[in-house]
């Protein structure tokens, strides 16, 4: 049996007016009318939420708030959290479900509000992604991924345009995505010179704090609810250590690099067949050390790709043509399922502007914390 | 236990409930143990990637904190802090002058004309007590003139620990015969000095790690003054601009305080008319004029001491107003 992905529903990202319930009821609501040969909600077994904190949903039992929406009484439901890679941890969750024959169909819905409150306490929420001895010390994600930054640049010889470069290419792709927070096009010197948030990461490193939500609709038996279902391939599922400072290597994203070699192991590819990726370019530094985890490019070697302009949209392996989590915005809870729509609507070419021709074959990487858990997902048509 | 730092991350957005900025590092122990650490705002100036030092933990009031203090060194010691005032060729802003030399710092004697005679004999007595003192001569009412200033003086002497926004004029008659531009040229040298001033020095401060502000005002901005609806104005946009200051840049350790000087020995009270300025000092409580010198006291007190006050216009009227 093949899971696939038969359906979506996906809201702007941004700061939105609507509030958890009627976020979560949109897109339940999208990815049911959506499923082109149409179904019934009693054939839904199994809703799973993901969202991070309850500071941001003003709602716990995000799961029975779901429920409510998808008028089958016999659907199980419950809530996925594991910091910014909640998303793709409920699909992984939920395909496994469905593999084991707990569940024949299963909804996800992924979500954030996290407008609710201000970016100073969203700080505060956010940092508790890191290891105690971090939030402790109140050593924010970006001074996490600064240290990384820094530590990379030091061994590889990488640079702050660089750096910058991740940001003007996903902030060029947000242009081409209607659902992106941004649509500004930004140059290598603003980049450079935007605000200092946690030195050497800027302001225009930094994904923005975003409302969104976003769903997905798995099934069994794909072919029931759609001619064109994407096909979940492989996903795999690994962890390291929470904090930066006790990682064997903190320059790279290993979680991320052993969750990958499972995917192209269990899948039998080469990761020089992806065509394209959506990855975790929370703090844009890390992109390149993503590449570098998936196989894109030798270890220290990252930031060549950006360089040569191979990821670029127009590149040989466009990554993040979505704008990414710096320019579509990063809702964290539906994030890694947004990620998994945007190749789900590449490969089967209804991307529109941002379409990647002839699109076969995608990759979503979605990490928690700052990679102390990672998940893969393999997607073909 | 002896440690070398790998990595830094200066944090400038700290989470709640967290106000000020510190820094993240990682740092490696004799033995090859990692450990994160903060390394406090004083230290800013000195890390960099290798830094020696030492990991200590030391009791917080939120926990028990592993802090990276650095090795400092001897020449590190040796840093002469750099206080700028403006206005400083007489009267109270030589007086805060002389008196932060003699607590040590390096001076910059800011005057938006030539030097007087004064003002020459008061650089000479500050490099005769073995400080550095340089003049320059800079309109602060002028944004691009009170930038170069700044920036000269962190070229010519390294830095700006203190800034005393001490300039100001005076140009006194009832409201009705005030013309415009007698308001706004109060305005732009009493308030828009200050600021200038302190918008061109805060990059450098942040940059430290941290400074002091002391802004110049006056009784006058609390109880009036006849014939001063400008220069009473200026000197009360001082104090919610100095309050907000405060709030702003706390976060950057640095303190921003306002000084409101009563009845003080200047040139501004001995062009009172005899009969008037009698009268005003039998209002003082002390019975006189306040000395330029004691204005400097409060001023050095707040450029290093008063650890623990900002945003606060202090009173120096001998009971005055109270």
């Amino acid at each position: 049996m093949e899971v696939g992905i038969v359906s979506y529903g996906h809201t702007k990202y941004g700061v939105l007016e609507e509030e958890t319930p009627e976020l979560i009821q949109t897109v339940m609501e999208q990815c049911l009318t959506n499923v082109e040969k149409g179904i019934d909600p009693k054939e839904i077994d199994l809703l799973i939420t993901s969202c991070v904190d309850n500071q941001f949903s003003n709602q716990h039992q995000t799961g029975s708030l779901a429920w409510r929406y998808l008028k089958n009484p016999d659907a199980e439901a419950f809530r996925v959290e594991a910091a910014c890679s909640s998303g793709s941890m409920a699909v992984y969750l939920a395909r496994k479900m469905i593999l084991a024959g707990y569940a024949k169909n299963a909804l996800i819905v992924g979500f954030e509000k996290m407008s609710r409150i201000s970016t100073a306490t969203a700080t505060s929420v956010l940092i508790r992604g890191g290891s105690p001895e971090e939030i402790k010390l109140g050593i924010t994600q970006p001074a996490c991924y600064a240290l990384m930054a820094q530590l990379y640049m030091q061994k590889y010889g990488a640079t702050e345009d660089d750096y910058a470069l991740v940001s003007v290419k996903n902030h060029e792709n947000g242009l081409r995505n209607p659902w992106a927070q941004f649509h500004k096009k930004i140059t290598v010197d603003e980049v450079k010179s935007s605000r200092m948030i946690a030195s050497p990461i800027r302001l225009f490193h930094c994904c923005p704090i975003s409302d969104g939500a976003a769903s997905l609709l798995l099934s069994g038996e794909p072919k029931r609810y759609t001619d064109t279902p994407v096909y979940i391939k492989g996903m795999g599922l690994a962890h390291d250590t929470m904090g930066v400072f006790e990682r064997e290597d903190p320059t790279s994203i290993a979680a991320s690099k052993k969750a990958a070699e499972k995917v192209y192991r269990s899948a039998n590819i080469q990761p020089k067949q992806i065509q394209l990726a959506e990855v975790h370019d929370a703090f844009t530094p890390a992109e390149l050390m993503i590449y570098e985890a998936l196989g894109f490019a030798e270890k220290g070697e990252g930031y060549k790709l950006v360089r040569d302009g191979v990821v670029t949209f127009d590149g040989a392996l466009p990554v993040n043509a979505s704008g990414g989590l710096k320019a579509k915005g990063h809702p964290v809870g539906a994030t890694g399922i947004g990620m998994m729509i945007e190749i789900f609507l590449q490969l089967r070419g209804e991307a529109g502007e941002r379409q990647v021709p002839d699109a076969e074959i995608g990759l979503v990487e979605n990490h928690g914390g700052t990679g102390s858990v990672s998940v893969v997902t393999l997607l073909t048509r | 236990m002896s440690a070398k730092l790998l990595a830094y991350s200066i944090i400038y957005i700290p989470p709640v409930p967290f106000r000020t900025i510190y820094a993240a590092g990682i740092a490696e122990d004799e033995k090859g143990n990692r450990h994160v650490v903060r390394v406090e705002s004083e230290y800013f100036e000195a890390l960099k990637i290798g830094l020696e030092g030492k990991i200590v933990k030391k009791p917080t009031d939120f926990g028990e904190f592993t802090f990276f203090i650095p090795e400092v060194t001897e020449k590190k010691k040796e840093i002469n802090k750099v206080a700028l005032i403006t206005g400083a060729s007489r009267g109270i802003g030589k007086a805060i002058a002389i008196e932060l030399a003699k607590r040590g710092f390096n001076i910059v004697i800011n005057a938006a004309h030539e030097l007087p005679d004064e003002g020459i004999k008061a650089m000479e007595e500050i490099k005769k007590g073995g400080r550095e003192a340089i003049f320059i001569k800079a309109d602060v009412s002028k944004y691009e003139e009170a930038e170069k200033m700044v920036k000269e003086a962190v070229e010519r002497l390294g830095r700006v620990d203190v800034l005393v926004n001490n300039a100001g004029i005076n140009i006194d008659r009832f409201l009705i015969n005030m013309t415009p531009e007698q308001w706004q040229e109060v305005i732009d040298v009493n308030l828009t000095g200050v600021f200038n001033c302190t918008k061109a020095t805060l990059p450098y401060m942040i940059q430290q790690g941290g400074g002091r502000i002391i802004n110049m005002s006056s009784m006058s901005a609390f109880d009036g003054a006849l014939g001063q609806a400008n220069y009473a104005a200026s000197k009360g946009g001082i104090n919610s601009f100095t309050r907000t200051v405060a709030m702003e840049y706390a976060q950057y350790n640095i303190l921003c305080n306002a000084i409101a000087p009563g009845c003080i020995r200047t040139r501004m009270t001995d062009a009172m008319q005899p009969g008037a300025l009698r009268e005003r000092i039998s209002q003082i409580p002390l019975g006189r004029r306040g000395e330029p010198e004691e204005v400097a006291k409060l001023v050095a007190y707040l450029a290093t001491e008063g650890n623990y006050i900002t945003g606060q216009v202090i009173n120096i009227s001998a009971g005055e107003y109270v």
